[in-house]
């Protein structure tokens, strides 16, 4: 390219006018700035004045770890060493929606104040709104020991959900280990039931006619409290109990299985517990829409089965063990596989050669 | 001198206005006028961008080449619009917050590239700033205009103080995006009956040029006025009225 005025002129002007327009935001930025970083300030300190009044904040809050709980929103260190506040937002309540907390901690871990500044939740009591007194619970209350404060049966849910939440802040800051926190450690164990063997088979028998035995599958998941066999080889039934390690969410159910993989009946003697049903008018039941989404779907397709809108862990903890013994009973024959394998390759194969030949015969047209 | 200059400011206001009769800027038009505040801060800010971009690409108008000419406006008029922004944050937080996205959005305002476009940098710096005065006037008074019917009659509150009778009996549909297509409709009904009045609805100065239906118009809506003279030296690849309508024949 020749190098000349009519080249350079264009360039120049346009440079020179980037560089007057950023000389000028910055000057008006030099004199902005500390005026909306007062602002920002003063807002920061006055929402979160209603946990620690006396604080001083930076407008920004802290930079989060890699890792960090998705519990916590935002974590601001007070500017004289007076401790932290962590804004938090838990979804593990009953209804599944957002509960939203802010929680002052000093420097040694102990709680200033907490308070529920949001609860979506359907079911909220007074002192459970936003701004109510719940949070009067834990001033004074030290990091570890948030875990063994008692929750009301009627807000169970609710309660451990923040406690939960305060929990993730606490292990967050050094105040627990994480090994403590029982918001991460609520795991899916095995529950308990009552049924026996010959309960769980007359079960099986209604939902599908047969005889059953007792069958012995190794590397099953300990939710799986026993496989039954049909002995004429129509499927199986599958027992299946489960615990929430902190939150005692139950459930306790018999699925049967055709010989295809395929669920063919689905009955729950345990769903959710501990909740007061006078509080709740309509004890939610283990919903019928849910079972009769389960029935005749196989492994694959438990992955697409709509969680109970009111019982999400609850729904996810039954079906998560479920589909690992089906994949266990049912694998998928390694013959499939590579048939399905060679077949794949072939098609993309032939694909690639007749869009090569359609290319060649173009070029040799335009010759 | 002063009466042109006067009839500049004035044809922004209503005979041009760039939301009813030039149909420029409908998003934030739209967006923000549901409430006369929004409104209110949304008018001032374009104003001021308008009226500070058109004097400045004005001044600039014989420096800036050809080839590079619209990075040139679009980096004048993104610098103004950061400036407002910084000072509304600054000094108005609570209409900084109300603005939302759209006040860094007036960048890409038609109007102010338009008028940029087809009036500053053809004429001189005070002609452009009263340009811009009035088409940003005139862009306040529609917004204004809109606001008003959509907050009074639909939200029943006046700059958000609540109105006795129309705050219990009022039109929810109004301050939504439907109801605001249907108030805009209405709008420039209104408008085009009084321009029919005034003697046609568009004039042929500027209609084809800043017109966006000017491909599909048989221009048998335009008035007999005669035309400004365009400096033939500008966009001299791009055909005048004349030449076009004569290809047409």
């Amino acid at each position: 390219m020749k190098i000349d005025k009519k080249n350079i002129m264009p360039v120049a002007v346009l440079g020179s006018i980037c560089i007057v327009v950023a000389f000028l935001m910055g000057l008006v930025n030099m004199i902005t700035s500390p005026i909306i970083r007062e602002a920002d300030e003063k807002a920061v300190k006055e929402s979160l004045s209603i946990v620690m009044p006396n604080g001083e904040f930076n407008a920004r809050a802290d930079e989060l770890k890699d890792g960090a709980p998705k519990t916590i929103n935002a974590i601001y260190t007070d500017k004289n060493g007076l401790g932290y506040v962590a804004v938090l937002t838990t979804t593990k309540g009953y209804t599944g929606k957002a509960i939203g907390i802010t929680v002052a901690f000093d420097k040694d871990g102990k709680i200033i104040k907490a308070v529920v500044t949001k609860n979506e939740e359907s079911i909220v009591p007074a002192e459970l709104k936003a701004g109510g007194t719940y949070g009067d619970k834990y001033i004074g209350v030290n990091a570890k020991d948030v875990a063994s404060l008692v929750t009301g049966a009627t807000v169970k849910f609710t309660e451990s959900a923040i406690k939960g939440a305060i929990n993730d802040a606490s292990a967050y800051l050094g105040f627990i280990a994480a090994s403590d926190n029982t918001n991460t450690n609520d795991s899916n164990v095995k529950g308990n039931s009552a049924l026996t063997d010959s309960d769980v088979i007359a079960i099986a028998g209604e939902l599908m006619p047969g005889s059953y035995e007792k069958h012995t599958v190794d590397g099953m998941p300990e939710q799986v409290l026993g496989v039954y066999r049909e002995t004429t080889g129509k499927g199986y039934a599958v027992h299946i109990a489960t615990r929430t390690q902190y939150r005692d969410l139950e459930t306790d159910g018999v699925v049967t299985v055709n010989a295809f993989g395929e669920i063919t009946g689905v009955k729950m003697v345990e769903w959710i517990v501990g909740y007061d049903s006078t509080l709740l008018p309509s004890a939610p039941e283990c919903d019928e829409a849910f079972l009769n989404s389960i029935k005749g779907k196989n492994s694959a397709g438990l992955k697409r089965v709509d969680l109970v809108t009111h019982a999400t862990n609850t729904s996810n903890n039954f079906i998560n063990p479920l589909k690992e013994a089906m994949d266990i009973l049912y694998p998928v024959p390694i013959y499939t596989v590579a048939t399905c394998s060679v077949i794949a390759a072939f098609m993309l194969f032939a694909v690639s050669y007749l869009i090569y030949i359609k290319v060649k015969g173009g070029k040799k047209n335009e010759e | 001198m002063k009466n042109k200059r006067f009839s500049i400011f004035l044809r922004g206001l209503i005979a041009e206005n760039p939301v009813l009769v030039l149909v420029l800027g409908t998003c934030p038009t739209l967006a923000q006028t549901s409430s006369l505040t929004a409104a209110l801060g949304m008018g001032i800010a374009a104003t001021i961008v308008l009226v500070c971009s058109n004097a400045v690409i004005s001044a600039l108008r014989n420096i800036i080449p050809d080839t590079v000419r619209i990075p040139c406006y679009i980096v004048v008029i993104a610098g103004f619009v950061t400036v407002v922004q910084l000072m509304m944050q600054a000094f108005l937080p609570p209409i900084y917050e109300m603005m939302g996205v759209y006040l860094a959005l007036i960048v890409v305002n038609c109007i102010i590239l338009g008028r940029a476009e087809m009036f500053a940098r053809k004429n001189g710096v005070i002609d452009s700033t009263m340009d811009g005065l009035g088409m940003g006037c005139g862009f306040l008074i529609a917004l204004l205009a809109m606001a008003f019917i959509r907050e009074v009659f639909g939200a029943g509150t006046f700059f958000g103080m609540p109105i006795p009778l129309l705050s219990e009996y009022n039109i929810p549909i109004l301050t939504m995006a439907p109801g605001g297509f249907l108030v805009f409709g209405i709008l420039i009904a209104i408008m085009n009956k009084i321009m029919a009045k005034q003697g046609g609805v568009k004039r042929k100065s500027f209609s084809c040029e800043g017109c966006p239906s000017a491909s599909i118009c048989d221009k048998t809506a335009c008035s007999d006025i005669e035309e400004v003279q365009v400096d033939p030296t500008i966009n001299s690849s791009e055909k005048t009225v004349n030449e076009e309508a004569q290809d047409g024949n």
